[in-house]
């Protein structure tokens, strides 16, 4: 374990956030909020990405070939 | 449980977060598998957003970044790359084979050469199937 400094704002809205979702602590509580940000950024890509592909008129076999 | 991916299976992902290869994309963000991918994949990858869709060098970092893949350098591969070269005629797989040869880790691909290998050689998943299995 570390220690890293944040405002006692933040951590007062995470420890209220760990007690809502009944989570065990607050490790866990950052655990699922990077998961759900790396979601969010995976999703992100993935739209412009198929965008993109309609943009260029291309399949996903073209970009192989 | 560890994978090597090859390309395709990401290029899907992206193109569809609903399909199969998207939901291996999300199992990975989940930490519920841990994907492993060779640079040679990693520069088909850029090679295709870079020059067929166009994308800036920014937004290319952005979406190799999206991706929860460890990126394997080619020297970890390189002792495996002849074994793997006797097993597959395709050579853009060879890097793929080779990667998961080194790192002792399963394949998931779609490509007919790969899951032509033999099991003793190396366990080559259908999509399908691993999906079933992870969420057992």
């Amino acid at each position: 374990m570390t220690t890293v400094a944040i405002s006692p704002e933040l951590a007062k809205e995470l420890k209220l956030l760990k007690m809502e979702e009944g989570l065990a602590s607050i490790d866990e509580v950052i655990e699922k909020m990077l998961i759900e940000y790396k979601k969010r950024r995976f999703l992100e890509a993935s739209e412009k990405f198929r965008e993109r592909m309609k943009e260029k008129g291309l399949k996903l076999e073209d970009l192989t070939k | 449980m560890n994978i090597v991916v090859d390309t395709n299976i990401l290029f899907s992902a992206l193109y569809d977060p609903s399909s199969d290869a998207g939901k291996l994309i999300l199992f990975a963000l989940e930490r519920r598998v841990d994907l492993f991918a060779p640079e040679s994949v990693k520069l088909e990858l850029e090679h295709g957003l870079r020059k067929k869709l166009a994308y800036a060098e920014a937004e290319v970092r952005e979406t190799i970044a999206a991706l929860p893949v460890k990126w394997v350098e080619s020297g970890a591969y390189a002792g495996a790359m002849d074994i793997a070269k006797g097993q597959l005629t395709h050579e853009a797989d060879v890097p793929v084979l080779a990667c998961a040869l080194a790192l002792g880790h399963e394949i998931v691909s779609g490509d007919k050469h790969l899951l032509s290998i033999k099991p003793k050689i190396a366990r080559v998943w259908r999509l399908g199937q691993l999906i079933k299995e992870i969420q057992r």
